[in-house]
């Protein structure tokens, strides 16, 4: 039957030709706009993962329920007035055995590395300017072990944090509002007491605004100390050396201690849902794209098997089965949609490639478009999935003629 | 030898009966002709012998076998390997060369592939005239080269039985003939049943033997002695 099948796409080039354009289009918009979302998508995770650490050990600063309270100390009473509703606000803002954590963390097989760090709320002045922000207390040795940050250097050696004398590496964004350049002074306070002048050792530049406009990092002592809050962590950053472990690490400890210990998934639960969106989004296209080349091949088999009424009815006389009449219109659904989808493939990759060569100011285009091998595996079954699928009831309804009838009729 | 025994076919609701209880012995390697006015049932009851249609009562057996009794498979393989059909109109596949519909029902088991079957496929082109066209796609052949084509395609697999219906009704009288000879050598040469629906009195007087219905009963049967049948 593959040669009769053949015969018939040959002898009806044009429509061939139109059908196969139909479906190649359609994989290629398919595998194109697939390469763009995850490639997108892949980046994001790709920054989420490795910029920063796996599981974050943070102060918990869940708020009270006023409930939960009555119910566990006042659970007798009818009715409980507040005087002072409870709030969220800790008396401890502080992880308060961070040495515990330590010697928990460091005999964990699954823990790469881990970095404490105390985050705190400054302002930065240079002359006249001030600017809001935050500064992240860190031992560089280790910072540089569970998060990605030397790969964001511009400007400078950020592991000269390190030889002390109140050195602070600072974004980019923050550099050029406060109209700092690299080795010169800047003034770092906390509000309440006096401000301390620290070197810029280095810049940096992630690409993402709220960080490269407010952020700076220096030893974890001084910030410690400009603080005012010795010997206090307010996060330990974990790195694991599996990050699929992530979820269930956090878990675990989560559930034994009073802070909060959140995967990177976890904190990054609201990014990942505009994922899970966007995939949505990406089945209904994909969905709506193949329709339109499955329709395609529906019609041209539909109208084929209408026209070989006779040529399927002598088939049947010459002892053909019902079956392989069947396979006959199968075969050029299939073939429409192999051929097709891999003319797709090409194009598809074609269409990535040129996506990749679009520079958007501040975004690092080519490493955006995925070029993963399960997405051209993925377009392929599709288009022949949907091919088949397609040629499937023409076929079957050619399956079904009686010859009797087809040769009575002298059609 | 193909038995005939109390066929008869109704159609439709309420059913309409258009052969009624047909009984018939034909011989092996018969030349057969079946005549009769429009809608006396001649079609009807080739189909139903050549196993395209089923009696609504009775039975046929052909060579001793019952096509009823056998499954959907091997009622295909034995019409493929013991039957070939002729119809009015050629029914060529268009995207074929002439060897190539020819070739066609060879197909079904590979055999196209044979070298003794393509072969035999080209020396029944050559037989039939039509050696320098075998490679031409049949739509540019003659009506009259196609039905050869057509007859070429149903000997193929050497069947032991060939039915044809009105194989000559879309012809002009000279390549009527040669359809009438190639058909009537089938039968004496290779030794064939050929079972022939026809409307022409000079092509069913050539039949070693002629059914002729009259409103879906058998009206005479009329047998010609070997010896006076014209030479092929």
């Amino acid at each position: 039957m593959f040669f009769l099948a053949f015969r018939h796409l040959v002898s009806r080039r044009q429509q061939t030709l139109f059908t196969l354009l139909g479906v190649a289009l359609g994989t290629s918009v398919l595998i194109a706009f697939t390469s763009v979302m995850t490639g997108f998508q892949d980046f994001l995770i790709d920054q989420l993962v490795n910029n920063d650490a796996h599981v974050r050990i943070q102060v918990d600063d869940r708020p009270v329920d006023p409930t939960v309270l009555k119910q566990a100390l006042w659970s007798s009473m009818g009715q409980v007035v507040w005087v002072n509703r409870p709030t969220s606000a800790l008396t401890v803002n502080s992880i308060r055995n961070p040495l515990g954590w330590f010697e928990v963390l460091n005999q964990d097989s699954r823990v790469y590395a881990y970095a404490p760090q105390l985050s705190a709320q400054v302002l930065y002045s240079k002359g006249g300017i001030h600017q809001g922000g935050r500064l992240t207390g860190i031992k560089p040795e280790l910072q540089v072990k569970v998060t990605n940050i030397l790969s964001y250097v511009t400007q400078g050696d950020f592991r000269a944090l390190a030889h002390g004398g109140r050195r602070i590496v600072i974004g980019e964004g923050l550099a050029q509002r406060l109209g700092v350049v690299l080795g010169d002074n800047v003034l770092v306070g906390t509000g309440t007491g006096s401000s301390v002048p620290m070197k810029i050792a280095a810049l940096v530049k992630t690409g993402v605004r709220t960080i490269d406009d407010g952020m700076g990092f220096s030893l974890l002592n001084d910030v410690q100390q400009i603080a005012g809050r010795p010997g206090q962590v307010t996060d330990i950053a974990i790195k694991l050396f599996d990050v699929t472990q992530a979820q269930d690490f956090a878990h675990q400890y989560a559930a034994l201690s009073a802070e909060r210990v959140a995967s990177w998934d976890e904190l990054n639960a609201n990014i990942l849902s505009v994922f899970g969106m966007q995939n949505l989004i990406r089945g209904f296209i994909s969905v709506a794209i193949m329709l339109v080349a499955s329709f395609g091949i529906y019609n041209i088999l539909n109208i084929l098997v209408n026209q070989k009424r006779k040529e399927i009815g002598i088939l049947r006389s010459m002892g053909f089965t019902a079956a392989d009449v069947q396979r006959l219109f199968l075969i050029q659904g299939t073939v429409l949609g192999g051929l097709g989808g891999l003319l797709g493939l090409f194009l598809g990759y074609l269409m990535g490639f040129l996506f990749s060569l679009i520079r958007v100011e501040g975004m690092v285009t080519a490493s955006m478009v995925s070029f993963s091998a399960w997405i051209y595996l993925m377009g392929f079954v599709v288009a022949f999935g949907s091919a088949l699928f397609s040629s499937y009831f023409p076929a079957r309804a050619a399956a079904r003629f009686r010859p009797i009838e087809i040769i009575r009729s002298g059609e | 030898m193909i038995e005939i025994r109390g066929v008869t076919k109704s159609f439709g609701q309420p059913p309409t009966t258009v052969l009624h209880g047909i009984d018939a012995v034909i011989p092996e390697g018969s030349f057969v002709a079946i005549t009769g006015r429009s809608g006396s049932g001649k079609s009807t009851l080739l189909y139903i012998l050549s196993t395209l249609d089923q009696a609504t009562s009775g039975s046929v057996l052909l060579g001793g076998r019952d096509p009823e009794k056998l499954t959907d498979s091997e009622l295909h393989d034995f019409r493929n390997q013991n039957i070939g059909f002729v119809f009015q109109f050629h029914f060529l596949l268009p995207e074929l060369t002439a060897l190539e519909n020819v070739l066609m029902p060879a197909r079904k088991h590979r055999q196209h592939l044979n070298s003794q079957r393509r072969a035999y496929a080209m020396s029944l082109l050559e037989r039939f005239d039509l050696k320098s066209k075998a490679d031409q796609i049949s739509t540019s052949l003659s009506g009259g080269e196609q039905q050869r084509v057509a007859i070429a395609r149903a000997l193929v697999m050497q069947p032991q039985y060939l039915f044809a219906d009105e194989p000559t009704g879309n012809l002009d009288s000279i390549n009527g003939e040669i359809v009438m000879r190639i058909l009537e050598e089938a039968s004496r040469e290779r030794g064939a049943t050929v079972l022939y629906v026809t409307h022409d009195r000079d092509f069913a007087g050539r039949a070693d033997l002629q059914i002729q219905l009259k409103d879906g009963r058998i009206d005479q049967i009329s047998r010609r002695s070997i010896d006076t049948a014209p030479a092929p």
